[in-house]
């Protein structure tokens, strides 16, 4: 019982050395700034409505070429969490939420904004996003070590496998036919073989373009597929923004509000963190199930939907929480639980470092850094968002027509100054045009992604197991944890595909 | 000619009368089988190997056979219960977003960003139908300057500010 506790003890301390050790490095005044800088131009993008996190981030990769990894990693994180308070921002403000995790808030958030709340409901989202995001962070650091000496002793077989499983996983639980993301699957792993094969150095698929010998760059599809695509959909509709034109009034919650909304924070961040590891759309469930639990917990469920403070607070701690906790089979497997996820660990590549268990052994000062610039990073949110909340309303204000010329220029140019490449601006025309039509055919382009990021990894271990066991397909059985694996993704395989199950997955994603 | 005010979900319903046109499932699956099929013809002359050499063809193969697979199996499971029609694809925007990077990409290297910027912006400007056009011209020349000054001479990328052997021999280093 007391060695338990001494042995607890000592944890902790290791614990708080390695967020001290993190924190050291995240808070180099280069690395403030980066990060400073990618919340304000996360928040900038993403406030835009109709422009989701996935978009913004996209759009916004190329900045991050050229850093040193630890910069970069900082700076990409620092986007993502602008990009989602910016659409919290645009969804309570205008009720257009740039993203599907937003569309909770835009309940209750919007109705407080109509009663002249609006500033509590910002207030009380970057408040419940700052407490939510610090409980992830110490949980993401307890959690890293012990994981990453599990990820440690996969052989490629099992990697292969496990890669499989998150694959397949997040065919099934993202929105849309299943047989459309598998297709999309295949077709963003068809992407990932263009260029010269490794081991041959023979040229795929490259149709006699030399630009195309490196493979596809990461950011050019990404921006092209997700971000000018998206950009091209949401010119389709006409301009129809309310933005409130009532004051925002002040942004700091009173007493009794942060009293209803205490609970719902902590229970939103518990529910976000657990679905946030899930594989697919788990990050997006939070806020849903959140909004659930509280209406149903609360005394009187007839004033959600009218302006609850609960109705913001739980779903947009959810949802940071979830966007923090998804980090974590990235950062200690190597594996990208989602889209967001995938942009991330593309992002990790283009800029040279090789995602997985042996990261945190050899460049700590990436891994920690990492984990203590995602608390700066909503620190930092908690720091830029609030005063500058008159800025981000004005930006709300610029019609679209004049935006969207000005961020198809800086795209052009993001995509060419990677390489100095003109070809790449031109690649990424042609990824936004085939972008849009598939949009348009029903397919959803997060699949796409992430089987182009997974789809190297899945390759290379495939060709590595197989060098193992000569040219037997039974490695996949014989190595048990390969084995454990993909009879996990059978079950999980037939379960999801049951009648039952597979009408229930339909009203939970598409609500 | 892009319609100002039908959303692609109101259009469902109009289609809904005229049997011919297609399900967006039927499409979808042609354009698996198209681009399956131009994977497989592209990547006709790279050698396989065996389980126990993997070559460079495995993967690209099996992955164009497993997308043709695909559409075959959304095709048919289309004709197995009534899929939503097509709605109108609206060709404005993306056409004009590709011209505009096709622009930028083709006017960069001889022009530098004083010619690339502005031709892009004004492409740029048709793709939406709310475009007024003297606040494309005073958008252009400001995102001009603004990118000149930005990325050329605060950021110092490697980008070429205006046409070859302009403005001074500072950045001529810049120009290959």
């Amino acid at each position: 019982m007391a060695g338990g506790s001494i042995c607890g003890f000592l944890e902790m301390i290791e614990l708080l050395n390695h967020l001290v050790f993190g924190l050291a490095v995240a808070v180099s005044p280069t690395n403030v700034l980066l990060c400073l800088a990618g919340c304000f131009l996360g928040t900038l993008i993403g406030v835009l409505p109709g422009i989701g996190s996935i978009a913004t981030i996209s759009m916004l990769l190329p900045l991050t070429y050229g850093l040193d990894p630890v910069g970069a990693l900082i700076m990409l994180a620092g986007i993502y969490y602008g990009a989602q308070y910016g659409g919290s921002t645009a969804s309570i403000l205008v009720n257009v939420p740039g993203e599907a995790t937003s569309i909770i808030t835009a309940i209750d958030g919007h109705q407080m904004a109509r009663q002249g709340r609006a500033g509590v409901a910002l207030g009380i989202s970057a408040i419940g996003s700052f407490i939510a995001g610090t409980i992830s962070t110490v949980f993401i650091a307890a959690l890293a070590i012990p994981l990453t000496r599990v990820a440690l002793e996969f052989g490629p077989a099992d990697y292969f496998s496990l890669l499989l499983m998150g694959v397949l996983a997040s065919a099934l639980l993202s929105r849309g036919a299943v047989s459309k993301s598998v297709a999309m699957i295949l077709l963003g792993m068809l992407l990932a073989t263009v260029g010269m094969d490794l081991e041959t150095a023979a040229p795929r698929l490259t149709l006699g373009y030399p630009q195309l010998m490196e493979q596809i760059p990461f950011a050019v599809l990404a921006m092209g597929a997700f971000g000018l695509a998206e950009l091209g959909r949401s010119l389709e509709t006409p301009e129809n923004r309310d933005v409130i034109s009532r004051q925002i009034g002040g942004l700091l919650p009173s007493l009794s509000d942060l009293k209803q909304s205490a609970a719902p924070i902590l229970r939103g961040t518990a529910i976000g963190g657990f679905l946030g590891v899930l594989p697919g759309n788990g990050a997006l469930l939070g806020p849903v199930a959140s909004y659930g639990v509280e209406k149903h917990l609360a005394k009187e469920p007839q004033r959600f939907g009218k302006g609850a403070i609960e109705g913001v607070a739980g779903p947009e701690s959810a949802n940071n929480a979830a966007a923090q906790t998804s980090f974590i089979p990235l950062l200690t497997l190597g594996v990208p639980a989602n889209a967001v996820m995938a942009l991330m660990l593309g992002a990790m590549t283009m800029n040279g470092i090789v995602a997985g268990p042996q990261v945190i052994e050899r460049s700590p000062e990436f891994f920690w850094g990492m984990i203590a610039s995602m608390w700066i990073g909503n620190l930092m949110l908690l720091v830029i968002n609030l005063p500058m909340i008159g800025i981000w309303v004005k930006l709300l204000k610029v019609p679209f027509r004049i935006l969207m010329p000005s961020i198809v220029v800086f795209c052009a140019i993001g995509a060419y100054s990677m390489r100095n490449e003109p070809f790449d601006v031109a690649l990424a025309g042609f990824f936004a045009v085939g972008g849009y039509l598939l949009i348009k055919l029903g397919f959803e382009p997060t699949p796409l992604l992430l089987g182009f990021v997974i789809g190297d990894m899945m390759e290379e271990k495939l060709r590595q197991a197989l060098i193992m066991s000569r040219g037997s397909l039974a490695i996949f059985i014989e190595q048990p944890i390969s084995a454990g694996l993909l009879a996990l993704t059978l079950v999980l395989l037939s379960v999801l595909l049951l009648p039952r199950v597979r009408r229930k997955r339909d009203e939970v994603i598409v609500e | 000619m892009p319609n100002k005010d039908t959303s692609s979900v109101s259009d469902v319903g109009e289609t809904e009368a005229k049997s011919w046109v297609p399900t967006q499932d039927f499409v979808a699956g042609i354009a698996l089988l198209a681009l399956g099929g131009f994977a497989l013809y592209q990547s006709a002359g790279l050698p396989t190997g065996s389980l126990s050499a993997v070559g460079p063809g495995l993967l690209p193969r099996g992955l164009a056979f497993g997308i043709v697979f695909m559409g075959v199996l959304i095709i048919l499971l289309d004709f197995t219960r009534p899929g939503e029609r097509l709605g109108i694809v609206h060709l404005r925007p993306p056409v004009f977003i590709f011209a505009a990077l096709m622009a930028f990409a083709l006017t960069i290297k001889p022009l530098g960003l004083l010619g690339a910027v502005p031709i892009a912006v004004g492409l740029a400007g048709f793709a939406s139908t709310e475009t007024q056009w003297r606040e494309i011209v005073v958008l252009a020349a400001a995102l001009t300057v603004a990118c000149i000054v930005v990325f050329g001479y605060l950021l110092t990328l490697s980008i070429p500010v205006g046409p070859s052997g302009w403005p001074v021999a500072a950045f001529a280093a810049f120009w290959k």
